[in-house]
């Protein structure tokens, strides 16, 4: 022990080591084995150690690395979808007709949603719900998440989220949303369409151009904080691609005087509904296309089906004596007859049809009576020297039971029978417009012939620049004539001089046909229409009105044609068109009436 | 430890601050970029709302209705309009 004492005061390292060799010789040989091994031991099983763990971190890192650096990412990248904005409908001066709001809406998570008495109780005043009502709710919400309340004003909605967020309000959040607008209200419901509340496209030109208007949500990826504040991008981001602007060829104001006009003329007549078109005269554009009843595609809430019903377009009707110019159009095309023809108007029989014209009989008339009278019987003489297949050709070329190529849903096609089957008096009878149906937007467009020199245009609704390129029905000079006979109509002897505007000549085609009931037709149930353009002279518009089942007066020009001449009266001065009869003086006289089948 | 491994750990703890707070700074600029954007849809939002007030306002509809209940007036007929050419004649 001494030895050893002395060794550790001892400076010299070599002597410290003697000193210890000198006392390992004291020790017994097992003693200094044990601890080398269990150092390489313990050395080993660290090495395996870590090696098992660089194995692992290896394979973690080098083979299997998406699972760990999406699981780490995850914790801090989010992805943000990015809302595209819907194209607005524009009209053809750039009046929005269909735009969007932004609302609120508010809503609940189940399994965040743990509130107390008191809280529920400030959520259901806050939201102005009853307490009732927001219980089923909550529970409706235990599987995941429900809407306490949608459509709320963005100023409003952003009082609730103050709110809820200053009485802390677990599982209650505040999003926005957007809401279709259609400032011009029920004026154009049916043509427009509308949205759902969840943002689809339900009916209408909203459901017909949804490919251009509908926008393609974008995406960002972005770094977020524990609190959920974004703190960064992330280099991905697809930006939303917003929905196109489409503007139409309607004008807002002219959409508006139509429609009101309309409603003024169903209401008084009491009438089932109603439908009026006008169209550009030159162009083929439609500038108002409206129904009647409509409803409110602002408002919420069930439409009955009769009031969504895009009537100018989806319904066809027999269009009665409307169809005469096109009758007497092809008469004088074929050279069956002149402007010298005359004609007597006693009642004959076809088959087992009296054709006459009741009680307004003239002894004789010239082919421009015929038009102004509405004559059955001078129309059917004619008629009787044409071929079922030209009178077929010649329909179909005016569009009748052909399709419109419009992007509107749901469009009527119309009916023309097939030529080969028409007896006597099918021919008969359709040369006055029963027999065969149209809708009142094919109508309208059949007198395109008229107002631009015998050619037949193209309708259009997206404006364009493109010039209208019209197919030709008839020689300039057949259309000129017929432009001058239907100029007649509307004079003090004719069919609809209530279809008179101040200051203008006006030109057009009463209508007044029995609507179809039970296989045979209704004796107290019309269709009054009427079809019609100004100024005569030179002609910008054409306007057709429909008056489904009037009751009382039922004529075409005593209910459609004042309707006519209220909204030519407000349409020439709205387009400032320059008087065509500065001194003609509106003559009010009765309307001859015409004779229904 | 020489002068410069010193250098060079000055230099590296230097180099990591002002990471960190450019970093940082990158981040408070984000915030505050994200801010404005959020300040700008909301102001788009409210503008896009005020004008549908203001259409909803200046509906034809509306403004005939005031019109005739309110102010007595009436729809402009045909027969009422004088039309005057560019020399102020009828």
């Amino acid at each position: 022990m001494k030895a050893l004492f002395n060794s550790n005061t001892n400076k010299q390292g070599k002597s410290h080591s003697k000193n210890i060799a000198g006392m390992g010789t004291a020790m017994k040989p097992p003693r200094r084995q044990w601890p080398f091994a269990r150092s390489v031991i313990l050395q080993m099983m660290a090495m395996a150690g870590l090696s098992v763990g660089l194995v692992k971190a290896a394979h973690l890192q080098l083979w299997t690395p998406e699972t760990l650096q999406d699981k780490g990412a995850n914790r801090y990248e989010r992805d943000l979808v990015l809302a595209a904005q819907r194209g607005k409908l524009l009209d053809r001066k750039g009046n929005e007709l269909a735009s969007n709001i932004t609302t609120s809406a508010v809503s609940l998570v189940g399994s965040q949603a743990k509130l107390n008495a008191t809280q529920k109780q400030q959520l259901a005043d806050l939201l102005g719900m009853k307490r009732a009502d927001l219980e089923a709710k909550i529970t409706q919400a235990k599987q995941g998440f429900v809407y306490l309340k949608r459509q709320i004003e963005l100023d409003q909605g952003r009082k609730i989220q103050a709110n809820i967020k200053s009485m802390r309000l677990p599982g209650v959040y505040v999003n926005e949303e957007y809401r279709r607008y259609y400032p011009a209200g029920d004026s154009s419901a049916q043509l427009l369409g509308t949205m759902n509340l969840s943002g689809e496209a339900v009916d209408g030109l909203e459901v017909t151009l949804n490919e251009q208007l509908a926008g393609i949500e974008g995406s960002r990826r972005v770094v977020r904080t524990g609190v959920g504040n974004v703190v960064d991008n992330l280099d991905n981001s697809d930006p939303a691609q917003h929905g196109r602007d489409i503007k139409l060829t309607l004008d807002n104001n002219l959409q508006y005087l139509v429609f009101s006009e309309l409603r003024s003329a169903v209401l008084q007549h009491n009438a089932l509904g109603g439908s009026a078109v006008m169209l550009d005269a030159k162009t083929g554009e439609v500038l108002a296309l409206a129904n009647y009843p409509s409803y409110d595609p602002n408002k919420a809430g069930a439409k009955k089906p009769g009031e969504m019903r895009n009537r100018a377009v989806t319904d066809p009707f027999e269009p009665g004596s409307t169809i005469k110019p096109l009758t007497m159009s092809l008469a004088l095309e074929k050279g069956v007859v002149t402007s010298n023809s005359t004609f007597t108007g006693e009642p004959f029989m076809v088959g087992k049809l009296r054709v006459n014209d009741g009680d307004h009989s003239h002894a004789h008339m010239t082919l421009a009576e015929v038009m102004q009278y509405s004559s059955n019987v001078g129309t059917v003489k004619m008629a009787r020297q044409l071929s079922n297949a030209d009178m077929h050709a010649w329909f179909s070329a005016a569009g009748i039971g052909q399709a419109i190529k419009l992007p509107i849903g749901g469009a009527s096609v119309g009916r023309l029978r097939n030529p080969e089957r028409w007896q006597e008096v099918e021919k008969a009878t359709m040369s006055y417009g029963y027999g065969l149906s149209v809708s009142l937007l094919q109508l309208a467009r059949a007198y395109t012939a008229f107002t631009n020199n015998g050619e037949v245009l193209p309708l259009s609704m997206i404006k364009t620049d493109s010039p209208a390129q019209g197919v030709r029905l008839m020689r300039p000079e057949v259309a000129n004539t017929l432009k001058n006979y239907l100029e007649r109509v509307t004079e003090p002897k004719g069919t609809a001089p209530l279809a008179q505007v101040a200051n203008y000549s006006t030109g057009g085609k009463t209508g007044t046909a029995r609507k179809q009931s039970n296989g045979g037709y209704a004796d107290n149930k019309y269709v009054a229409t009427f079809v019609g353009f100004a100024p005569a002279s030179n002609p910008r518009v054409i306007v057709a009105i429909m008056v489904d089942e009037p009751k009382g007066l039922y004529y075409g020009g005593q209910v459609a044609a004042p309707v006519f001449a209220n909204i030519v009266s407000s349409t020439m001065r709205v387009l400032n068109v320059q008087p065509d009869a500065p001194n003609r003086p509106v003559v009010q006289v009765p309307a001859v009436v015409e004779v229904p089948l | 430890m020489t002068p410069f491994n010193i250098t060079l750990v000055a230099a590296l703890l230097l180099t990591c601050m002002s990471l960190v707070t450019s970093r940082q700074q990158q981040r408070l600029e984000f915030s505050a970029t994200e801010r404005a954007q959020a300040q700008s849809r909301r102001l788009e939002q409210d503008f896009q709302n005020l004008t549908a007030k203001q259409q909803q306002l200046e509906q034809t509809e509306r403004i005939e209705r005031i019109a005739r209940a309110e102010r007595n007036m009436e729809r402009i007929p045909a027969s009422r309009t004088v039309f005057l050419s560019q020399g102020g004649q009828p």
